[in-house]
């Protein structure tokens, strides 16, 4: 039996050699911010749900190939990163069953209501909003804001310069703040809903991220 | 606002500032402002609800099958076949890579045979159908019934001895198909609950590569190692020595995925378990695998 004081390399150290009950640490200990970040990155429960399954049998299934170059939460989340991007073009596949346009909002009493808003907007809202961030910065937000990745961790993750990191956190964070009605009104990386074909499109050279 | 305050101000949230910055953050209430702004946004997105208890123990008692389904070798970190290191093992590796196109050649020869069979099986049900007028004419006691049955039996034949003509090959391997389809079925426990997962089968034989030094190896050592004679070449988009017929199947197939900058198709394989096709974009000295039904981008690598 494992000690449940063990730290996650002697956890997958112990479910290398075959401890069953490691595994089961190790993935329950990392389990809550794996969801979150197909939470944040696939988008909906459901396709959330789905692709923290599939990472979380991929992790098993490539766990004995882990050697231990990055924190096994590191590679874990990258795993579940790249299983939700997966989810994301499956739904994007799968043909809609119907689109609602802008157009066919109903219109509010007051139009300046929403403008600012004293409260937090809710889940469906930051889920809005994330989708229409441009994918690249939805991930580069999401790998820091939610996996706790380093600036270095994402750039290797992603293989993009720091730079280009720093970069795409701010604006990421900046556009979400604006589309969130967070603060001062203002929109200095906003861009119009580009429509339902464009959503999601990455604006440079986004790729599924290696996990090895 | 502008674009350089929010990106200091990011930076000094993550921490990643220097002293004079983070001395210029702190007296500008403009950028403190900012700042709060941007870690509003962060409390937000780290505010993920949980998931069902339900739902969490489903995930990861299907995780934990998954890995008591593993064969106990692969469980205790028993590495498949790996690229060996040096020189001459190099060479070992190339050779052993190049044999990755084979299963793409024995699909083209499948599909070939496929549809020549079906070709020659209407002729013979045209034939037998004929014959079955002509002796229904001559003699109404015999029914269509037994003619149909001929039929089908002529047309058994002819699947089968146009499948061996087509490829003796073929016909010498099926038991040993057989015996690879059913060690598949065995090993597709593994994947269950995986939605991705190709057939039991539609894999078998291909190179399973489980990181970018593998896609790197299986292209690089396609496209430039030494090889047996007997091995077959990596498959070119110009077509090498194919027929044309073969050419534009595998063309159909595998497409070359312009916009992936794909110039050479290398072959299909099994990337961390998707189903993927290997190409090279010579023109960057890539590897890339991509999903060829919809020339999505699974990985790529830098070629030595």
């Amino acid at each position: 039996m494992v000690p449940r004081h063990l730290d996650d390399a002697a956890l997958v150290t112990a479910a290398q050699g075959g401890d069953r009950f490691a595994l089961d640490q190790l993935l329950r200990r990392h389990y809550d911010r794996i969801h979150a970040v197909c939470r944040r990155v696939a988008g909906s429960t459901k396709d959330a749900d789905d692709a923290c399954q599939e990472a979380l049998i991929k992790i098993v299934r490539s766990l004995p190939r882990f050697d231990g170059r990055s924190s096994f939460g590191t590679w874990a989340y990258r795993i579940a990163t790249n299983a939700s991007l997966d989810e994301l073009r499956k739904r994007q596949r799968r043909p809609a069953l119907h689109v609602i346009g802008d157009d066919n909002r109903p219109e509010t009493v007051d139009p300046t209501a929403d403008l600012y808003t004293e409260s937090f907007p809710d889940q469906l809202v930051l889920d809005d909003a994330l989708e229409r961030l441009p994918e690249d910065l939805r991930l580069a937000v999401v790998m820091r804001d939610v996996a706790d990745f380093d600036y270095a961790e994402i750039a290797d993750a992603l293989d993009i310069p720091l730079g280009t990191v720093k970069s795409r956190i701010s604006r990421g964070r900046a556009a979400l703040a604006s589309d969130l009605r967070l603060g001062p009104a203002r929109d200095p990386v906003h861009r119009p809903d580009p429509g339902p074909d464009q959503r999601n499109q990455p604006t440079s050279d986004e790729r599924p991220i290696d996990s090895t | 606002m502008n674009d350089d305050l929010t990106l200091l101000a990011s930076s000094y949230l993550d921490g990643d500032v220097t002293a004079d910055e983070r001395a210029l953050v702190e007296t500008d209430p403009e950028a403190l402002a900012e700042v709060e702004r941007l870690r509003s946004v962060r409390a937000l997105l780290g505010d993920v609800e949980p998931p069902l208890i339900s739902v969490r123990e489903a995930h990861l008692t299907a995780a934990l099958d998954a890995w008591d389904r593993l064969p106990a070798a692969e469980r205790t970190g028993a590495r498949r076949d790996r690229t060996p290191l040096g020189i001459d093992a190099a060479a070992a590796a190339g050779a052993a890579s190049v044999t990755a196109p084979t299963p793409l050649n024995k699909r083209r020869r499948r599909t070939s045979t496929r549809w020549l069979t079906g070709a020659a099986a209407a002729m013979v049900l045209v034939l037998a159908g004929g014959v079955a007028l002509q002796m229904g004419s001559a003699d109404d006691s015999d029914s269509s019934s037994d003619a149909g049955a001929g039929a089908g039996a002529a047309d058994s034949e002819a699947f089968n001895a146009t499948d061996r003509a087509d490829n003796p090959a073929d016909a010498q391997q099926a038991p040993a198909d057989a015996t690879g389809e059913a060690g598949d079925e065995a090993t597709s426990q593994l994947d269950t609950g995986v939605a991705d997962q190709p057939p039991p089968g539609e894999n078998s034989g291909l190179d399973q590569l489980d990181d970018q030094t593998d896609l790197a190896d299986f292209a690089s050592a396609a496209v430039g190692a030494p090889r047996a004679p007997d091995v077959p070449t990596a498959t070119s988009a110009t077509g090498g020595d194919l027929t044309e017929a073969e050419t534009s199947l595998a063309d159909a197939e595998f497409p070359l995925c312009p916009r992936l900058g794909i110039d050479l198709v290398v072959g299909p394989a099994v990337y961390v378990d998707e189903p993927v096709v290997v190409g090279i974009d010579e023109g960057r000295n890539l590897a890339i695998a991509y999903e060829a039904a919809t020339c999505t981008e699974v990985a790529r690598v830098r070629l030595p």
